[in-house]
């Protein structure tokens, strides 16, 4: 039992580093932006590329991996969002990310193949003992990643004055400016951090899965926007315990019930949550005052 | 002179709601703009706040020439527009309301993200915070959030706001919409409060009793144009203003 | 070169396209967008698929039964998720398409992963019937009292709502609408096609059909049939390069939603258009006298 506790905890750690990405642009901006499941893949393909190809060492491999998630965040804002927002609706900007998403897909389909790329870590099989069972060593740094990701996030948006200003962005952009915030540069910052997450966590994902391929991000990606919901928008830290609860709803299923029933039952928990509590499990009211 | 509005124009489709107006704001005063419904008073102040971009004329402020300049370069060099439609961002506390701005010392790009750096400015900053809650008589609500505080505290809570962020021009668009005559008299102290400490106020206001009690100056629009500019006691007695507000006598 | 563009199945497909992408424009004419779109088109697909091969229903039944249940589930999901907010409808119905993709892939009876072969019943001919109704319909749709609601809500949900319209109401019902679209596109999907799997309906085809309706003109109905056209005929002409699909779509999507964020058509075309026919029948007129 406690194994399988321990696996769906894993399994929410990882789904927590998508979910804090999409939370912080989905969450406090408001903004769909589809293409980070593929800046997710994008950050195991560059992890492949940089240890598999270019024998780089990790101590290289990992800031490489952040700078390219920051470029790969802010081109997005650039391409997809910045004339979008304006456009009013919700879904202008959702349409060109997935746009985004589906150029970066076929970049790496057409470069690098569509078979799986192998990375391979020294530390990738070590498994550490916890009591009677043992776990794999990279499957614990993804939890604890997961964790320290939501610490610092959670402190840039309530202690600093970036923060504040980003979640005032989010809020109001109008009065915002006219308070004398630059808007679009905020966006700007906020993709670039919701980049570094995505690829960072992408990196962390193809380790422990040992291998990175194009479609790497699509199913994961989607659910990120289902645990973002249940999380509630607005609240990072009920986007990760509803990652955790996802990892764990996940396990079970896949054990007490069937395994071709996975995929659906994240959706199912949202369907429910919609029904009997719309704000999410985090979620504050005044968040439902915004996207109509 | 603080701000210098010269022949300013906006059309929207065939309509001219603002028509080559040209007013003077002195510094330290508080000037009026009245005018019946649809004279292009609000516009005006977008005209100004740059929240839309004007056909033609220039704007002038403190000697700098601010036609040109994105609204929030325009806040940064101390123009405050608070009007009707602001809120105060509901997910956040009194307190962080006021924290947030771009136009202090407390920067908000991305080196504020260097530990230790501004801490200084930091501390500065949420002391001058407390200091114009007090001022506002909103020191013991610093925790609520904005659904929580009265109409008329939040709309006082909004002024206070464009106070922090250091705006020395304020334009106030009907700030006593939806008050009573209890909270208006507050309101009146509050802006007079802000002259003695040297700020200028551009106020839109409906109530006549308000704004010819407090007001150095109005300016009096209506279709677009400009038709009167005296002190309070001028603009009560002009035959056009009043004709333009209760219409023309037939015969 | 003609020949390819003559070949039943691909006239089929192009009439199934137009279908799939007028089904998303009805909700988004009410402003509300639909993620989960080829749930709804799956729905249709594998339930009508399924009464005319697996139970041996006549294909009317079938065909009706396919729309009845997409529209209703469409209805069903939005509803639920317009409880909160819009933004809630449209994740509430790629609920519906994520699940429904997980239950087309667990029934053993409909063949699970592997997907099974549905009776090829269906003619172009009929394909098209079908797809003129819908556009008539649609037609008269836009230019009714309801149509000028829809749009009213899509501009502007809040001042909509204070001048009393049930908002909610007419969103569901648009939902309901395009749902029915869907479905019957699914049913026509599944009956010329003929072998459905579960992964044909995954989210890709959700984003094709967005690509149609965004690109194309998201003003009115012609720019979801002219998105649907175009892409159709380029995907054929750029057969050889399949590879760069994905990225042809997305290039299309950034490029023309950056520079003309209403599409390739917009309503002062179709005006245009309008005009002009209106100028030739009365010349036409005229000389007949």
């Amino acid at each position: 039992m406690i194994s399988q506790v321990v696996n769906g905890l894993m399994l929410g750690s990882l789904y927590a580093l998508i979910t804090l990405g999409y939370a912080l642009v989905l969450g406090i901006l408001g903004i769909f932006n589809m293409a980070h499941a593929e800046i997710f893949m994008g950050g195991a393909v560059l992890g492949w590329l940089m240890i598999t190809k270019w024998h780089l060492s990790l101590a290289f491999v990992v800031p490489a991996v952040m700078i390219g998630g920051v470029a790969l965040g802010v081109i997005t804002e650039f391409f997809c969002v910045r004339r979008s927002v304006r456009a009013g609706s919700f879904f202008v900007p959702a349409a060109t990310t997935i746009g985004f998403g589906l150029i970066l897909i076929s970049l790496v389909q057409n470069i690098a193949g569509t078979n799986p790329l192998p990375i391979s870590v020294p530390f990738q099989f070590t498994q550490v003992q916890l009591g009677n069972t043992s776990f794999p060593l990279v499957s614990i740094i993804v939890f604890f990643t997961s964790l320290i990701v939501l610490a610092v996030l959670a402190y840039y948006l309530k202690g600093t004055s970036l923060g504040l200003a980003t979640r005032a962005v989010g809020e109001n952009p109008e009065v915002s400016q006219l308070l004398g915030l630059n808007a679009t540069r905020i966006v700007q910052i906020t993709f670039g951090i919701s980049g570094l997450i995505g690829t960072l966590s992408g990196l962390v994902f193809g380790i422990m899965a040992g291998a990175a391929h194009p479609h790497l991000g699509e199913v994961a990606g989607l659910k990120g926007i289902c645990l973002v919901v249940i999380g509630g928008m607005g609240s990072i830290p009920g986007a990760v315990i509803a990652a955790f609860i996802g990892g764990m709803a996940e396990v079970m299923t896949a054990i007490y019930w069937e395994a071709k029933y996975v995929d659906g039952v994240l959706w199912l928990i949202m369907f429910a949550i919609l029904l009997f509590r719309p704000l999410g499990l985090m979620g504050k009211a005044e968040e439902l005052e915004r996207l109509q | 002179m603080m701000l210098d509005i010269k022949d300013l124009s906006k059309s929207f489709g065939g309509v001219s709601a603002v028509n080559h107006v040209s007013i003077k704001v002195e510094k330290g005063e508080i000037h009026g703009l009245i005018g019946p419904n649809g004279a292009g008073k609000t516009t005006l102040f977008k005209l100004i706040s740059k929240v839309l971009k004007p056909d033609s004329g220039g704007i002038g402020f403190n000697g700098t020439v601010v036609t040109g300049l994105p609204s929030y370069q325009v806040a940064r060099l101390g123009i405050g527009y608070v009007f009707q439609d602001s809120l105060l961002f509901g997910s956040m506390t009194l307190f962080e309301n006021m924290l947030v701005c771009g136009n202090t010392p407390v920067n908000s790009g991305l080196l504020s993200l260097l530990p230790l750096y501004q801490k200084k400015e930091e501390r500065g900053l949420k002391e001058r915070v407390r200091e114009v809650l007090k001022l506002f008589n909103l020191e013991a609500k610093a925790e609520f959030y904005p659904r929580q505080l009265s109409y008329g505290d939040q709309r006082r809570a909004l002024i206070a706001r464009t106070l922090i962020n250091g705006a020395s021009l304020f334009l106030l668009d009907e700030p006593s919409a939806g008050m009573n005559a209890i909270e208006r008299e507050e309101l009146s102290k509050d802006i007079l409060q802000m002259r003695k400490q040297g700020h200028t106020i551009f106020i839109i206001e409906h109530n006549l009793r308000l704004i010819m009690g407090i007001c150095d100056t109005i300016s009096v629009l209506n279709f677009g144009k400009l038709i009167y500019e005296g002190t309070p006691k001028e603009v009560a007695n002009d035959k056009g203003v009043i004709e333009a507000y209760i219409g023309k006598q037939n015969g | 070169m003609i020949e390819i563009f003559l070949t039943p199945l691909f006239l089929d497909l192009l009439g199934i396209n137009i279908l799939f992408a007028v089904s998303l424009y009805i909700p988004s004419a009410c402003g509300q967008y639909s993620f989960g779109h080829c749930g709804l088109i799956g729905l249709g697909a594998y339930l009508s698929g399924a009464m005319t091969t697996l139970m041996g229903l006549p294909f009317p039944l079938a065909m009706i039964a396919g729309m009845v249940i997409s529209s209703l589930a469409g209805m069903l999901f939005s509803a639920i998720g317009l409880k909160s907010k819009d933004a809630y409808a449209a994740i509430m119905t790629l609920a519906l398409a994520q699940i429904a993709v997980v239950a087309f892939k667990a029934i053993p009876a409909t063949g699970g992963v592997m997907g099974f072969l549905v009776t090829p019943i269906v003619k172009p001919f009929m394909v098209w019937i079908g797809v003129l109704v819908c556009l008539g319909f649609t037609y008269r749709l836009e230019n009714s009292r309801l149509g000028r609601t829809f749009e009213a809500i899509k501009v502007s949900n809040k001042v909509s709502a204070t001048l009393g319209l049930n908002t909610t109401y007419f969103k569901v019902l648009a939902f309901g609408i395009g749902g029915a679209m869907a479905g019957l596109a699914g049913v026509f999907y599944a009956h010329s096609i003929s072998w459905i799997e579960p992964q044909s309906f995954a989210v890709w085809l959700t984003v094709t059909a967005f690509t149609y309706v965004l690109v194309g003109g998201s003003e009115t109905m012609w720019g979801a049939v002219g998105g649907a056209v175009l892409l159709t005929f380029l995907l054929e002409f750029v057969r050889f390069a399949t590879a760069w699909r994905l990225f042809i779509y997305g290039i299309l999507i950034i490029v023309v939603l950056n520079f003309r964020p209403t599409g390739l058509i917009t309503r002062e075309n179709v005006h245009s258009v309008g005009r002009f026919f209106t100028r030739i029948g009365g010349f036409v007129l005229r000389r007949t006298e």
